[in-house]
């Protein structure tokens, strides 16, 4: 799968926000319950990803030629 | 209103001097910006302080990795080394498709800076065993001064150096700069004046005239790139008239890269450039009689081979930065057939491979 990030950074802060917020709602909406425990864990998952998103800095570009 | 320039961004710089209006030019790069008290220059890192030129990014840099030669990209010297590479911040050209906009578009320097002398650059370079020191990420010619220095404090630890750059720059400072330069990868982002006015906010002569100059009238190993731009830059007729230009006027040992573009800065709605497009302009380059033309930013092994241009002796076999072959004499010659392959070579230990290692000097370095 080829998955690609927006290239501009507000539009991947707003992806990296929509996603924390996604995770957010997840662990706040999870029963206490067995099936609820996947349901947090999901949510905590979301939100690592979000955090990934935000601080995922055109690492992709390090393998680039330099370019001035 | 110029962002106040502090005490100790101040280094004097060179390449001045004043008008009869009572502004002063800087005369580093073509674009001659005319400044009064307190202005920065368009590359926003040169700047009119107490009536003199000071830069203000001595001794800082936006940071500092070890990188394998290829990236730079040179291909014809010492293949397969690690070089120890620095970048400040801001750029005397304005590309609307520029690939390292966060470094040369940056006005926060202070969240970007690693600091680190000249003499601490080399020493930390000499510890890591890399064999040479590379100005880039952004264009060394607005930080002249500290590049020239840390040019000085390298071959004094006898280390080389290594310039990437748009080559935009004037005839005095050209001439200094490239003397302390062993190596250059030079930019020549098209060959229409017209994409380098709309485009680049700069000019081709210039850059040209740079060409000329370094592989001509200094000892510096020359390398060019063009980053192939979709509908800007890649058509046939251009890269016939920049191939044949290279080939006249530089000769067919000049090594050229042809870069694939990704969509970046103010030029996203573009697609990448096709593979399809990267070979044909290498087909282009190799009919106009160049020996050396390589493909880059693609996994394309058959482009980035250099071939012994008497036999086609497949000499160095590499995919992006990996060398997977390497079957040269340590003179640099084609072991079949003896030719020698224009460049600087050495005895291939360990390949350094494709990775880049950042590394952290620390303040007050």
């Amino acid at each position: 799968m080829n998955l690609s990030l927006p290239e501009s950074a507000c539009a991947r802060r707003i992806l990296a926000g929509t996603v924390i917020v996604l995770g957010a709602v997840l662990i706040f909406i999870a029963p206490e319950t067995w099936p609820g425990m996947a349901l947090l864990a999901l949510g905590v998952l979301v939100e690592l990803i979000g955090m990934w998103l935000a601080h995922h800095r055109r690492s992709h570009l390090k393998q680039f030629h330099d370019s001035p | 209103m110029d962002e106040v320039i502090g005490v100790s961004q101040r280094h004097p710089a060179k390449y001045w001097h004043v008008l009869g209006d009572g502004r002063i030019q800087c005369d580093v790069c073509p674009r001659d910006c005319k400044l009064h008290e307190g202005q920065r220059g368009a590359c926003f890192v040169r700047g009119r302080v107490d009536n003199r030129m000071v830069l203000t990014t001595y001794g800082r840099s936006s940071g500092f990795c070890i990188d394998p030669i290829e990236k730079k990209p040179l291909n014809h010297f010492f293949p397969g080394s690690s070089v120890f590479s620095f970048g400040t911040a801001g750029c005397n050209l304005a590309c609307k498709f520029c690939q390292n906009w966060d470094i040369s578009k940056s006005r926060e320097m202070d969240r970007l800076m690693d600091s680190a002398s000249p003499k601490a650059i080399a020493a930390a370079a000499r510890a890591h065993d890399s064999l040479s020191v590379a100005f880039t990420y952004n264009d060394p010619v607005v930080f002249f001064e500290y590049a020239l220095d840390t040019a000085d404090a390298c071959h004094q630890r006898g280390l080389m150096t290594v310039a990437v750059t748009a080559g935009y720059v004037h005839e005095a400072p050209r001439r200094e700069f490239f003397a302390k330069m062993d190596a250059a990868n030079i930019d020549l982002k098209s060959f229409s004046d017209d994409f380098y006015v709309k485009l680049c906010g700069g000019h081709l002569q210039p850059v040209l005239d740079t060409l000329s100059y370094v592989h001509h009238e200094t000892k510096c190993w020359l390398e060019v790139t063009t980053l192939l731009i979709p509908g800007h830059n890649d058509s046939d007729q251009e890269l016939g008239a920049l191939t044949r230009w290279l080939a006249q006027e530089l000769g067919p040992e000049v090594p050229l890269h042809l870069s694939a573009f990704h969509p970046d800065w103010k030029m996203t709605e573009l697609p990448p450039t096709p593979s399809a497009t990267l070979g044909r302009a290498r087909r282009i380059a190799l009919d106009a009689g160049l020996h050396y033309v390589y493909t880059g930013n693609i996994h394309d092994p058959e482009g980035g081979t250099t071939y012994c241009p008497s036999c086609r002796h497949a000499t160095i076999v590499r995919d992006w930065y990996d060398i997977h072959h390497y079957d040269l004499t340590p003179q640099g010659c084609c072991p079949q057939c003896g030719s020698s392959i224009a460049g600087h070579f050495g005895t291939l230990a360990k390949p350094f491979g494709r990775h880049c290692l950042p590394v952290h000097l620390g303040l007050d370095a």
